[in-house]
């Protein structure tokens, strides 16, 4: 059997997912990147193979995410793609007739427009990562609630308290005084959901025009008191599908798929690459006055990649 | 006396060709890099923006290298309630330098001459010999970037077409006479002619934004060399010769401001400062022209783009045109940068298809 794997290396989490050719999902992993995207990324793969073991042949690789070109490189990708397209293909094939998605991950929140199944429009956030996963994910510890629990808990407010959303350092300083001034945690974090998600709104949502389906993905679709707080801000039903979790890595898996009907060839490592000893290395280059840092990746000794010179010196290996 | 000017792109080729003509010599600082960007970051102030910290670290680079006098080209128009180049000047004069500081501002152009001529002790003849064959060199090396970045998405060698360029960009530099000059540009077009497929049609972007970010390649990560190598046509709203043309020719000033304010009228009626109404009527310009896309550069904390940007939004559901905003700060690593680049650039292509 065919089967397609795609990789979202991500700034929190790492996705791995295999599907085959009609769709089923065959393994799923999800594991924090813990600033290790080299190992993660390995070890992903490692237990990838345990879960499918030999039935099925991996034809096709996709990788996408921050952490994309690293991983290209230890899986040996035949996709390269970005968050945007890569989720917008994911929930087109999933949720058919998605006109707008939501997505919000561990740095990053973006806003994708979609109309018969292409993207029309997009937005990202710009400077600040105030509202994303990171954030969320912060909190919870400082209040010492699971970041599981942290959505239900907003449900059962009875009178939301008013938080600045706009940064995350003034939101944080406002719930603090919030709470010294006897708020119940629960009011605080439906505070701040409703915050959240009136920052997104008006910061990568603005001026765009949110019709429905509306689908919402990324980490933060877990949390049911900011899919609350959006069906509140919009009045509109929001769909969690559900895979959320690992729609980037579904949408670079399909990519892969397309690839290989297209190319029939994979550039496939093999699992033996959860083995390969990866070291990067970086120097700068004083060629010119550009000193630009130069990354190069050893596998096993030898010189596997190399990236970021401006020039065409290093392109070569 | 020795002459020192900020880098903006490639407009050190044309300034050192007109100081050289009048036997000025000039320090010109390394093209910007990470030494230079931290050295502006240590002495501007915090909230001012990635231009005015390049071009101090440039400035103080140049001083610190010997040169007496610091020409800047621009500076003290609305931007920054014109304190532009007045900041960079107290800031270098209280870090303990001592040195002539000229800013060449359009409208006090020929105040500027005047000034020069004394300076120098040489004659009006020389001024214009040199003035003349710096405008040529100014305007060649834009109108070959230009070109460039309209043909690199058709070039099937992509990697060897950009050792090519600089190689004629090298060749502009050397050059000496207006002859010469413009037989190099005739050369190079030539040559890209026949590379370009007129059968095909890759969706074009209008970058708009400040000038400073759309000219330095430093400061907008080389957007225009990244768009072409994913297969998209690029133009700039402004070029260093394009704002020379429109702002020191009294008799062509007056013409491209009516028709920038006829234009961008019911979106911005008045001129607020830095680009902000050039930025709207280039927009504007673009979607007349059938482009697929804009992209627009803003710098952090600029105000006159922070207040275009709000125009564009408008601009871009008005029109139905993919508006994108990008803001450029000191951030060295292009991840974010990239992914919102090609994922436009993607975007770009699926709309395009479809049409």
């Amino acid at each position: 059997m065919r089967a397609y794997l795609g990789v979202d290396v991500g700034s929190v989490s790492t996705k791995l997912v295999v599907i085959d050719d009609a769709m089923n999902i065959l393994s799923s992993i999800y594991t924090s990147t813990a600033g290790q995207p080299i190992r993660t990324v390995q070890d992903g793969l490692k237990a990838v193979e345990g879960e499918i073991g030999n039935k099925a042949e991996i034809s096709g690789v996709g990788v996408t995410g921050s952490g994309r070109e690293i991983a290209s490189i230890i899986v040996g990708a035949d996709v390269v793609k970005n968050e945007i397209t890569s989720h917008a293909v994911a929930a087109s094939y999933l949720v058919p007739d998605t006109r707008t998605i939501l997505e919000i991950g561990g740095q990053d929140s973006k806003i994708i427009i979609m109309r018969n199944g292409i993207v029309v429009d997009f937005a990202m956030n710009t400077v600040c990562a105030a509202g994303t996963g990171s954030f969320l994910d912060h909190q919870a510890q400082r209040l010492g609630i699971p970041i599981e629990e942290f959505g239900g808990l907003a449900l059962k407010a009875d009178n939301p308290v008013r938080i600045a959303g706009r940064c995350s350092v003034f939101a944080e300083s406002d719930m603090i005084h919030k709470q010294q001034l006897g708020h119940s945690t629960e009011n605080i974090i439906a505070g701040l959901c409703e915050a959240l998600v009136r920052n997104y709104l008006n910061n990568v949502g603005k001026g765009k025009e949110i019709k429905s389906k509306i689908v919402f993905q990324g980490g933060v679709a877990a949390n049911i008191g900011i899919k609350a707080a959006f069906e509140q801000a919009l009045d509109q039903e929001i769909i969690v599908p559900e895979h959320y979790k690992i729609m980037g890595a579904i949408g670079v898996a399909l990519l892969a798929r397309d690839h290989f009907k297209k190319h029939e060839k994979t550039r496939f490592k093999g699992f033996a690459a959860s083995g390969f000893a990866y070291q990067p290395k970086s120097f700068e280059c004083k060629s010119c006055s550009n000193l630009c840092e130069i990354i190069q990746i050893y596998q096993d000794g030898s010189l596997a990649a190399r990236w970021g010179g401006r020039c065409g010196k290093w392109d070569t290996l | 006396m020795k002459v020192a000017f900020p880098h903006m792109g490639r407009v050190c080729i044309p300034l050192k060709t007109l100081f050289d003509s009048l036997g000025v010599s000039v320090i010109i600082p390394p093209r910007n890099n990470d030494t230079i960007k931290n050295t502006g970051y240590k002495y501007s102030p915090e909230y001012s923006c990635l231009p005015f910290k390049m071009i101090l670290g440039n400035i103080l680079y140049s001083l610190e290298n010997g040169a007496d006098t610091v020409i800047m080209l621009g500076g003290s128009g609305p931007c920054r309630f014109g304190y532009f180049a007045y900041m960079l000047n107290l800031i270098a004069r209280d870090l303990g330098y001592r040195f002539k500081f000229i800013c060449l501002e359009p409208s006090s152009l020929l105040k500027n001459i005047v000034e020069f001529k004394r300076l120098l002790r040489c004659g009006y003849s020389d001024i214009y010999t040199a003035l003349v064959l710096g405008w040529e060199k100014l305007k060649t090396v834009d109108s070959l970037e230009a070109l460039y970045f309209k043909t690199l998405p058709y070039i099937s060698d992509k990697d060897s077409s950009k050792q090519e360029f600089e190689e004629v960009v090298a060749k502009l530099e050397q050059s000496s006479n207006i002859l010469s000059i413009n037989e190099i540009y005739r050369d190079y077009s030539d040559h890209l002619a026949v590379q370009r497929d007129i059968y095909k049609q890759f969706p074009r972007i209008g970058i708009v934004g400040d000038i400073y970010t759309l000219n330095e390649p430093y400061s907008n990560h080389n957007i225009e060399y990244l768009l072409g190598m994913k297969g998209i046509e690029t133009t700039r709203s402004v070029y260093t010769s394009t704002w020379v043309e429109t702002n020191a020719f009294f008799w062509k000033r007056k013409r491209f401001n009516k028709k920038m304010k006829d234009l961008s009228m019911g979106y911005l009626n008045d001129n607020i400062g830095g680009f902000a109404m050039e930025t709207v009527y280039h927009t504007l310009d673009f979607i007349n022209r059938d482009f697929d896309g804009i992209l627009h550069m803003v710098p952090i904390t600029c105000m006159p783009e922070i207040v275009s940007r709000q125009v564009l939004q408008r601009i871009s559901v008005e029109k139905k045109i993919p508006i994108m905003s990008i803001t450029v700060d000191e951030h060295n690593d292009c991840t974010g940068f990239e992914t919102r680049v090609e994922a436009f650039a993607e975007m770009l292509y699926m709309r395009h298809k479809k049409v």
